[in-house]
């Protein structure tokens, strides 16, 4: 077989990686569904773990709205606010849900606002968590 | 400015041309993929599907992944960072250094989210070949493969540390304490090491 260029394999992956990219939204209605699963459950490990994959996937496959949210559920989950765990994952997937279902991929500024809200309730958690001890 | 008029990023598409223009075969070589997720380890082998390669194989988990390198003549693992039971890290470590592990010496990629310095750092010494960071790009991955695989640096075993070299800039001028000796030893002698 002869060498590949790093142009070739590039363009070949990018084509090929479009049937990926076609089929992420509906990956992410599954990841969700678990996300929901698990909060009920209380299994926060597993909701931190697909959180963290999330972020990667997303950015990867052109949603950086889903990764940032994703982030930013990855870091309520690790303030130790257990008392707020099942809160916030419920608001987070829920962002999440609306950014797949309006087809909102990046940033925009409702997005935008979004992601300030989200921040601020990982900080409240954070505090609360620092007060709890 | 015109791209001809600044000379900086005139240099910046040469060079980004020449490495474009570089070529690689994987065709003959096997990839074990270690990570839980399904939907990455579909996204990672449809790259390397389009690279060509030769063998993809799949663990979602490090213990599947420990059994398949002494099952399979593997030639590099991509493995991911954050898994649940064993992390990458924790895999890596074992791969390198466990009594029990067939191939200490494999070139070893860890995906990661983490681009924090220390994190880096615990990669790097726990004997990482290389670090693809999220969000994976074809190219970074063809690159990350291109290294690992086909110019690996030298592999290095002491008591504190077995991996490759961590040192990436070669400076043969330098002459200061930290100067690594010569041991002295050739390839035979560090596969003796390594295998026996």
């Amino acid at each position: 077989m002869p060498p590949l260029t790093l142009h070739d394999a590039v363009a070949r992956a990018d084509d090929l990686l479009q049937s990926v990219i076609a089929d992420f939204p509906m990956h992410l209605e599954t990841t969700f569904a678990e996300m929901d699963r698990s909060a009920r459950s209380g299994r926060w490990i597993e909701i931190q773990i697909a959180a963290h994959d999330l972020k990667g996937q997303a950015a990867t496959l052109g949603w950086p709205i889903i990764g940032l949210v994703a982030r930013s559920l990855e870091a309520a989950l690790k303030t130790g606010d257990k008392t707020n765990f099942e809160k916030a994952a419920r608001v987070h997937v829920d962002c999440m849900r609306l950014c797949v279902a309006s087809n909102i991929r990046k940033p925009v500024p409702m997005a935008a606002r979004f992601l300030e809200e989200l921040a601020e309730l990982v900080a409240r958690m954070g505090k609360s968590a620092a007060r709890a001890g | 400015m015109t791209l001809s008029g600044d000379p900086c990023r005139a240099w910046e598409a040469r060079e980004n041309s020449k490495v474009l223009q570089k070529t690689v075969n994987f065709s003959d070589t096997t990839i074990l993929v270690v990570d839980d997720n399904q939907y990455m380890r579909q996204l990672i082998s449809h790259m390397l599907r389009a690279f060509e390669v030769g063998t993809v194989l799949h663990a979602d988990n490090a213990k599947e992944g420990f059994a398949e390198i002494r099952q399979s003549k593997i030639d590099c693992l991509i493995v991911d960072w954050l898994m649940p039971g064993m992390s990458g890290i924790e895999f890596v470590t074992m791969v390198r250094t466990s009594p029990q592990s067939s191939r200490p010496d494999i070139p070893i990629i860890l995906c990661s989210g983490h681009t924090e310095k220390d994190l880096v750092v615990e990669a790097r010494d726990a004997g990482v070949s290389e670090i693809l960071t999220k969000p994976l790009s074809p190219r970074s991955l063809f690159e990350k493969l291109d290294l690992a695989i086909f110019h690996p640096r030298p592999f290095i075993i002491m008591p504190s540390y077995t991996g490759p070299c961590r040192r990436r800039r070669l400076n043969a001028q330098y002459d200061g304490i930290e100067r690594r000796r010569d041991s002295g030893l050739q390839q035979h002698d560090i596969d003796a090491l390594l295998y026996s």
